[in-house]
């Protein structure tokens, strides 16, 4: 199991616990989906304000992704943005180029993790968060 | 050596008080009220699902201008608010109803991703009951509420 499924996974274990009813798991399943597209425009939108060095901007595109990361599991990116949102309270922005090369390298790592536990959430059967093994 | 009848009545004190106690917590859960602000829509939804699984009815705003609003209308049992919300956010939402006589009383969990101590303790000298960082845990979160409410006699 790679990284960030484990993250993910084990998240979804806190979130659902051991037997999550239908209507849960179609909640689960509509966070993981939506994920990848809302957090990409949400990366536009924080690379708009790191190009144009608006450092509260980025201070605040950052917390939200941060925020969003860290619920669904996501730790290596809510690490990133974490940092980056430090770094932006403290007026040192970093070149947008980097930063942003290692968000969407990041990303497309959880893209394929995210529609995958999508899925499976919304298999019919018996769902146990922790269970499956990829 | 106390009587059989008094070990009896002691007994059944006991069972009482544990009776009432239970009778206590049913009552502050079903009836009350709990308002979600979050501008993160699949955290908001998550807290909400929780919270009615729990048994509580829910609230939700997706900004701190809302979630004024609804608090000073609807008068929520509690109130959890994330901070970072665009426009009012959530530290400012909590001042506020420390300033109105009909809200002053609601108890409120401030939930952010905002973990420095500053943020914290900022958060407790507007007037927050509980402050509890994300990613949120919905055991510990439902625990929390359900005894924000019984200290508030809810």
């Amino acid at each position: 199991m790679t990284t960030a499924a484990a993250g993910i996974r084990a998240r979804l274990a806190d979130l659902a616990g051991d037997e999550p009813c239908a209507e849960e798991r179609a909640l689960l399943a509509r966070m993981l989906g939506a994920y990848p597209a809302k957090t990409a425009g949400a990366v536009r939108h924080l690379a708009e304000a790191l190009r144009s060095g608006d450092a509260a901007a980025v201070e605040a595109r950052a917390h939200g992704l941060k925020g969003s990361a860290a619920n669904l599991g996501a730790t290596t990116l809510a690490g990133l943005f974490a940092d980056l949102e430090g770094r932006a309270r403290d007026g040192d922005l970093p070149g947008p180029e980097p930063i942003l090369t290692v968000v969407h390298r990041e990303l497309e790592l959880i893209t394929p993790v995210c529609t995958a536990l999508a899925a499976e959430v919304t298999a019919t059967g018996p769902w146990h968060p922790v269970s499956y093994r990829c | 050596m106390p009587t059989l009848s008094l070990l009896d009545e002691a007994t059944d004190r006991h069972e009482n008080a544990g009776t009432v106690f239970t009778s206590m917590l049913d009552r502050a859960e079903t009836a009350a009220t709990v308002l979600v602000a979050d501008d993160d829509d699949d955290v908001r939804d998550l807290i909400a699902f929780k919270l009615q699984m729990a048994g509580y009815r829910v609230l939700t705003a997706d900004t701190g201008t809302a979630a004024l609003s609804l608090i000073e209308t609807q008068l929520p049992d509690a109130v959890i608010l994330d901070v970072g919300m665009p426009g009012l956010d959530g530290f400012g939402v909590c001042y506020r109803l420390q300033a109105l006589r009909a809200t002053v009383d609601i108890p409120v969990i401030i939930l952010s991703a905002r973990d420095s101590s500053e943020d914290i303790s900022l958060g407790y000298t507007v007037g927050a009951d509980e402050y509890l960082t994300k990613p949120f845990h919905p055991g510990e979160l439902v625990r929390r509420v359900r005894w924000l409410l019984l200290a508030n006699g809810g």
